[in-house]
């Protein structure tokens, strides 16, 4: 069963049969579909006594994963545009996207509303959310007979006003196809943000194809635990859940702790489908040890790798070690999320490559202008339903990027004779660094704000995890001194978490060309002269290292040797021939190993990780 | 009534607490009824147990040196296995009966498991109440496996209700209780035996053979039979415990063999007395002498279980020996001879072996030898 639009959609999940299904799973609390309309319902019955109409832009900021799924599959029902600022934004970025957007309507956790000066009581319409308190027992509430503490009468405080609103289903309006669905601010300067609006049109459209791609179905369980505040995240995560009535499942938020909680994950929630980012996988595919068949389970079908470029080696080497699938998706987030898919079983299929597009059309365009024919390098543009309406009050930036119904996605492909494309550059000045987009020039104009700084520039240098990493390269004004500490704690307000550069390098004066501007590609240079970076490809050179002396004590070929072996899967690696293997290491790397060391060499990547440490402190 | 009905009739109720309460609760009544069950069957165990697992947990998570906090550990929890095993040898009581305390054998492997992880940083983040459960885990507390820590963790943190898993226990049990009852006692122990004695006074070699293949089979389907049965019970409760048993007596040599018997006891040596031992030493037949030995004594503290590890380790060291020479690299040009005639060798050598343990005294094992070497009629 497809949906065409939102009013069908919603239609379709007032069924009896589908309202005890499981909707989500996020941290601790479950939700069923039922559940999920009655607060939609009974957020209905608020926007209307207070005013909120169908078209009205509404300010949405929250810390809490559910709440910002709630707020916007309901703002998405009734026609509210969603605006969507993530609540690390920095101040004086969401204080400029909201003058942009014109917005007087706040949905916001309540600290938000101190921080970005809203003053709730000059807005046409708010919704403090309240962070959840912890729960006292229950044997204990009803001995200490605790009255539930409830708002003042006047003040609109979510989720309390909940307890004392009654759903209503009354009333709703159609949602017309070019209706705006939701903006999502992801360029532009920080004094001058970019919205990109996606209409309910595009956004079906793209549900669709995802539908189709995935082969996604009512028993699916789908895992995202990306950022909700990017299109991944919330339109790959609950608003798809939703359109194929299946299972969201978001257990916790990652980082590097909760690794193996992320591998347990795909069995205990039944997962099929898991949404993520190449820097994800690359953590995991380093953390990967007894985790090796994670994905081995009933249900599994594939991962889904969104937002940011899926290395070749990563690829493989995942696919090989977890002997799982791996899907590549490109899209931006003026496509709603994806347009060109590589890897899924129904599709033509080429490691390395971001696939062909699915319901849209793609060219390649050189710098003449002319169509790039096989294997030319050009500029990639797209069209097709999904592709946005435009950006917000900013015709000249929309007539730049839209050309009859073509997007220009600034970035630089190729296309091969079986027709697979190949993204090999940016031609718009943008960082992607672990699946987020970073727009160097915000971070800069945050940096020459301080008074000591004369010039500087940030850039993207590649990184072995994040794909790329932000960094920003200063020239500090004659007879003044600036710590780096000191430059941090003057960022830290201004900008997000994601923003703030990985390593900062200062210099007297910066490479310019004739026009004044700075020669990007001479700063790289200099930052790579200070660097001495002669690492050469050192696991490369390890790997081979490991494979050939392994090939040697265990009595084997080289070619049957691979990198995600272990003692239990290499025949020929038993006790005697484990000292004949670290007898030719030893010998061929001028190192002696420890007893612990030695005690941890049960993989060939566990044997790989200990050299590289071990090379490292040699050097040192 | 035996301990294996004791348990079984324990898990029953246990099976519908560990999946019936809320999810945190859930491992909670397990570790319990382990506790309780130590606590009548052998209390001694308990008190070991209890002491002995707070006391590492402590040094080994709150001492700065790891190194120094794991020597602590090993060095403690081995010498009260030392101890205990000691006893029944020499002449001093600890318990009343000289019965070793229940399942401590197992238990101390699995700490100094835990002791030498925590040395390598292998383990993940855990809670002292994930190390009970670990250790206090009924399926396991009787005769093993030693199952390691790591694996526990995961599945504990990722075990939910899973029908084929559950059914596939149910058959895993039934296997077992087949293996130790209709194989072991019934068809071994009873029928073979039975023709044995009816024979044994005109097929003297040919019955003593019998014999002999009688003691090594019904070791290997009794423990195997018993292995099942924890195995199975882990599955019903979400636990996937390592193998103990490989189809043994298919082994095509005698290093192969130990990759297939008691797997997890050979993979402890292996991990915990080889390799600290090789690092040490860098002679690889040394170190496997020596683990040999540990894995010999780990059973009984005795002369016959002594030369038991040794001859193993010998024979491995012969084998390994034997690899490099030209007549293995020749015979390797005809594989189906070579491992016929290896699982054929390996079989005999060791059910040979097993004459040194099944008897009495070295003197009627070595009796039993000259018969079955045709030196003696």
């Amino acid at each position: 069963m497809t949906y065409s639009n939102i009013n069908t959609l919603f239609e379709a999940l007032q069924q009896t049969t589908i309202r005890n299904r499981l909707f989500a799973h996020i941290n601790d609390k479950k939700i069923t579909y039922g559940q999920l309309q009655e607060e939609m319902e009974k957020l209905w019955s608020i926007f209307q006594k207070n005013g909120l109409r169908k078209g009205d832009k509404v300010i949405l900021s929250t810390n809490d994963d559910y709440y910002t799924t709630l707020f916007f599959l309901a703002f998405l029902r009734y026609g509210i545009i969603t605006v969507f600022i993530d609540p690390n934004v920095p101040p004086k970025r969401s204080i400029a996207i909201i003058e942009k957007t014109g917005a007087n309507v706040f949905v916001m956790d309540e600290e938000l509303f101190v921080t970005r000066l809203i003053d709730a009581n000059s807005t046409a319409f708010y919704l403090k959310i309240q962070a959840a308190t912890q729960k006292k027992g229950k044997l204990f509430d009803r001995l200490l007979k605790n009255k539930k503490e409830t708002p003042a009468a006047d003040e609109l405080v979510f989720p309390a006003i909940m307890g004392t609103t009654i759903a209503d289903s009354h009333a709703i309006d159609t949602i017309e196809d070019e209706d705006v669905a939701y903006i999502l601010f992801t360029s532009g300067t920080t004094s001058d943000p970019r919205g990109v609006m996606i209409s309910h049109s595009n956004l079906f459209a793209h549900l669709h194809t995802l539908k189709k791609v995935y082969a996604l179905n009512e028993n699916d369980h789908l895992l995202n635990i990306l950022m909700l505040y990017h299109a991944d995240g919330i339109i790959q995560g609950p608003l798809l859940t939703a359109f194929n009535q299946a299972t969201w499942i978001r257990p916790f938020r990652f980082d590097l702790s909760n690794i193996g909680d992320l591998f347990n994950s795909i069995y205990k929630y039944r997962i099929t489908h898991f949404i993520t980012v190449p820097t994800v996988l690359s953590f995991m595919n380093k953390f990967h040890e007894g985790y090796e068949d994670s994905f081995q389970t009933e249900n599994f079908e594939f991962i889904i790798s969104v937002a940011s470029k899926l290395e070749l080696k990563l690829w493989q080497d995942f696919e090989q070690k977890f002997q799982t699938q791996v899907v590549n998706v490109y899209g931006l987030t003026e496509t709603v999320a994806g347009s060109l898919f590589c890897g899924i079983n129904a599709l033509p299929r080429k490691v390395g490559t971001v696939g062909v597009p699915v319901d849209c059309e793609a060219k390649i365009i050189k710098e003449n202008g002319e169509i790039a024919l096989a294997n030319e390098t050009g500029v990639l543009w797209l069209k097709g339903a999904h592709i946005f309406k435009g950006y917000l009050d900013n015709q000249i930036d929309t007539e730049a990027v839209l050309v009859n119904g073509w997007l220009n996605t600034g970035d630089i492909a190729i296309k091969d004779e079986d027709g697979f494309f190949y993204i090999t550059g940016r031609e718009k000045n943008t960082i992607n660094t672990g699946g987020i987009n970073i727009y160097p020039e915000q971070v800069t104009e945050m940096i020459n704000t301080h008074p000591k700084i004369a010039e500087s520039i940030c850039l993207g240098l590649p990184d072995e995890n994040f794909q790329e990493k932000l960094v920003s390269v200063i020239v500090i004004r004659p007879d003044e001194q600036l710590e780096k500490n000191d430059l941090i704690d003057f960022l830290r307000p201004l900008l997000e978490q994601s923003q703030m550069p990985k390593n900062f390098y200062f210099f007297d004066n910066l490479p310019k060309g004739l026009s004044g501007k700075i020669k990007v590609n001479a700063v790289k240079e200099l930052i790579e002269s200070t660097h001495n970076t002669s690492t050469q490809s050192g696991t490369a050179i390890s790997n081979m290292i490991i494979i050939e002396a392994a090939a040697e004590a265990f009595g084997m070929d080289k070619n049957q040797i691979k990198m995600s072996d272990n003692s239990h899967s290499l025949e020929g690696w038993d006790s005697m021939a484990h000292l004949v293997f670290i007898t030719i290491l030893e010998d061929r790397l001028k190192v002696r190993f420890s007893t612990a060391e030695m005690m941890n060499m049960n993989t060939l990547t566990s044997v790989e990780q200990i050299i590289n440490e071990k090379l490292k402190a040699v050097k040192i | 009534m035996s301990l294996l009905i004791i348990v079984l009739i324990v898990c029953i109720p246990l099976l519908f607490l560990a999946w019936l309460l809320p999810e945190k609760w859930q491992m909670f009544p397990i570790a319990i009824s382990t506790a309780v069950f130590l606590g009548f069957v052998s209390p001694a165990s308990l008190v070991i147990l209890t002491t002995s697992s707070l006391i590492t947990y402590y040094i080994l998570n709150t001492h700065g040196s790891k190194t120094a906090a794991t020597m602590v550990a090993v060095v403690l929890v081995s010498s009260i296995l030392l101890i205990f095993k000691l006893q029944s040898e020499l002449n001093f009581n600890i318990t009343k009966n000289k019965i070793l305390p229940l399942g401590i054998s197992y238990y101390s492997f699995r700490q100094i498991h835990y002791a030498m992880e925590t040395y390598k940083r292998k383990l993940p983040a855990h809670s002292i109440l994930e190390y009970y459960c670990y250790l206090f885990f009924l399926p396991t507390i009787l005769i093993g496996p030693i199952n390691l820590f790591q694996p526990f963790v995961k599945d504990l943190r990722k075990r939910r209700w899973n029908s084929v898993l559950f059914s596939q226990g149910l058959e895993r049990i039934l296997y077992g209780m087949v293996k130790i009852n209709v194989i072991g006692n019934y068809l071994l122990t009873y029928k073979l035996n039975l023709f044995c004695t009816e024979n044994a006074a005109s097929q003297v070699w040919l019955t003593t053979y019998l014999q002999v293949f009688k003691f090594t089979a019904n070791a290997y389907v009794q423990f195997a039979g018993y292995s099942d049965v924890a195995v199975g019970l882990s599955i019903l409760f979400g636990f996937k415990i390592i193998e103990n048993f490989n189809f043994p007596f298919l082994a095509k040599n005698i290093a192969d063999f130990w990759k297939r018997w008691h797997i997890s006891l050979s993979s402890w040596c292996r991990e915990y007395v080889f390799f600290p031992f090789l690092s040490i030493t860098r002679n690889a037949r040394i170190s496997i002498i020596i683990s040999m030995i540990v894995l010999g004594i780990w059973h009984e503290i005795s002369i016959r279980y002594l030369l038991w590890g040794i001859l193993h380790a010998l024979a491995i060291n012969i084998w390994h020996r034997y690899e490099s020479t030209a007549l293995h690299k020749k015979l390797s040009k005809y594989p189906v001879f070579q491992n016929v005639t290896g699982v054929i060798v390996t079989l005999n050598f060791v059910m040979l072996s097993f004459v040194l343990i099944s008897e009495n005294s070295l003197s009627q094992s070595f009796n039993l030898l000259q018969t079955l070497l045709f030196l003696k009629r």
